[in-house]
């Protein structure tokens, strides 16, 4: 009788234990934007605003990663105050690409410490891919 | 009873066989990067060779598709072959799309010889995603 009633428990819970973990991975939605031209962060954040509504509660993630050449902008701490402010009103995360910073000759310390500096920003988009992040890049 | 024993094993390896069919396309990462930029190569081949040390068995496909104006430098054999070795070493192949290669008057024999064409860029990228769960990023 105990075993039966052990067993049943068991069974009970490897049914019920399953679809909770299931769902918890599917919670959230995270996004992530490979942009090459800083005016693009305004739309972006359009973007991330629709999807904030969208998602709801499941609104995971929002990252944006600027490569390439438009990286030396960063240094325009001004017209960058703009976009960091909206960035955080919108919970979208800054990220720029170390290869471009050391291509076009970027010092880390003349960008806000606002932006999270990746090594390589075409690895850590598809990194962001497999962990389930839907992509887009501009 | 020796007959039943013999059942279930031919049972149990037919699963087994199945299952290994399956795996290899499914649970694989794969990846397509496409850039017009042909300085590009380089951090795509780093990038390449990261994604084959972190996947380790699962890393499988890595495609880079090239097009527009800037082609033409993949006529280039000596500059091609700085990137190709290393492309070689991480699995990586290259393309580039047929149309730019029509539209700049270069002959697929110009290529160098590591360099493979597809019909149109575009299709392609959008092949990889919809029919092989490809990872794709446009630069």
């Amino acid at each position: 009788m105990k075993i039966y009633f052990l067993s049943s428990i068991v069974l009970l819970l490897t049914l019920f234990a399953n679809p909770i973990q299931a769902q918890a991975q599917h919670e959230k939605e995270n996004y992530v934007v490979l942009t090459k031209k800083i005016p693009q962060l305004e739309p972006i954040f359009l973007t991330a605003e629709t999807l904030a509504e969208e998602d709801g509660k499941n609104f995971g993630k929002f990252e944006v990663i600027i490569c390439g050449q438009t990286v030396k902008e960063l240094t325009d701490k001004e017209m960058m105050q703009k976009y960091i402010n909206k960035a955080k009103e919108h919970n979208v995360e800054l990220v720029a690409c170390g290869f471009s910073l050391n291509k076009f000759g970027v010092d880390r310390k003349d960008i806000s410490p606002k932006f999270r500096v990746v090594e390589n920003g075409i690895l850590y988009n598809l990194q962001l891919q497999k962990k389930g992040y839907t992509s887009i890049s501009l | 009873m020796k007959r039943s024993i013999g059942i279930l094993l031919v049972l149990i390896m037919l699963g087994i066989s199945g299952n290994a069919q399956n795996s290899p396309q499914g649970d694989r990462n794969n990846y397509v990067v496409s850039t017009t930029k042909i300085p590009q190569l380089q951090p795509i081949i780093l990038t390449a060779e990261a994604l084959k040390k972190e996947d380790g068995a699962k890393y499988g496909d890595f495609q880079i598709v090239m097009y527009g104006s800037n082609v033409k430098g993949l006529t280039n054999k000596e500059e091609m072959e700085t990137y190709t070795g290393k492309a070689k070493a991480a699995g990586v192949s290259i393309s580039v799309c047929k149309i730019s290669l029509e539209r700049l008057g270069i002959d697929q024999s110009e290529l160098h010889e590591y360099i493979q064409v597809v019909d149109h860029a575009y299709t392609h990228l959008i092949q990889l995603q919809k029919n092989k769960n490809y990872y794709s990023l446009q630069l």
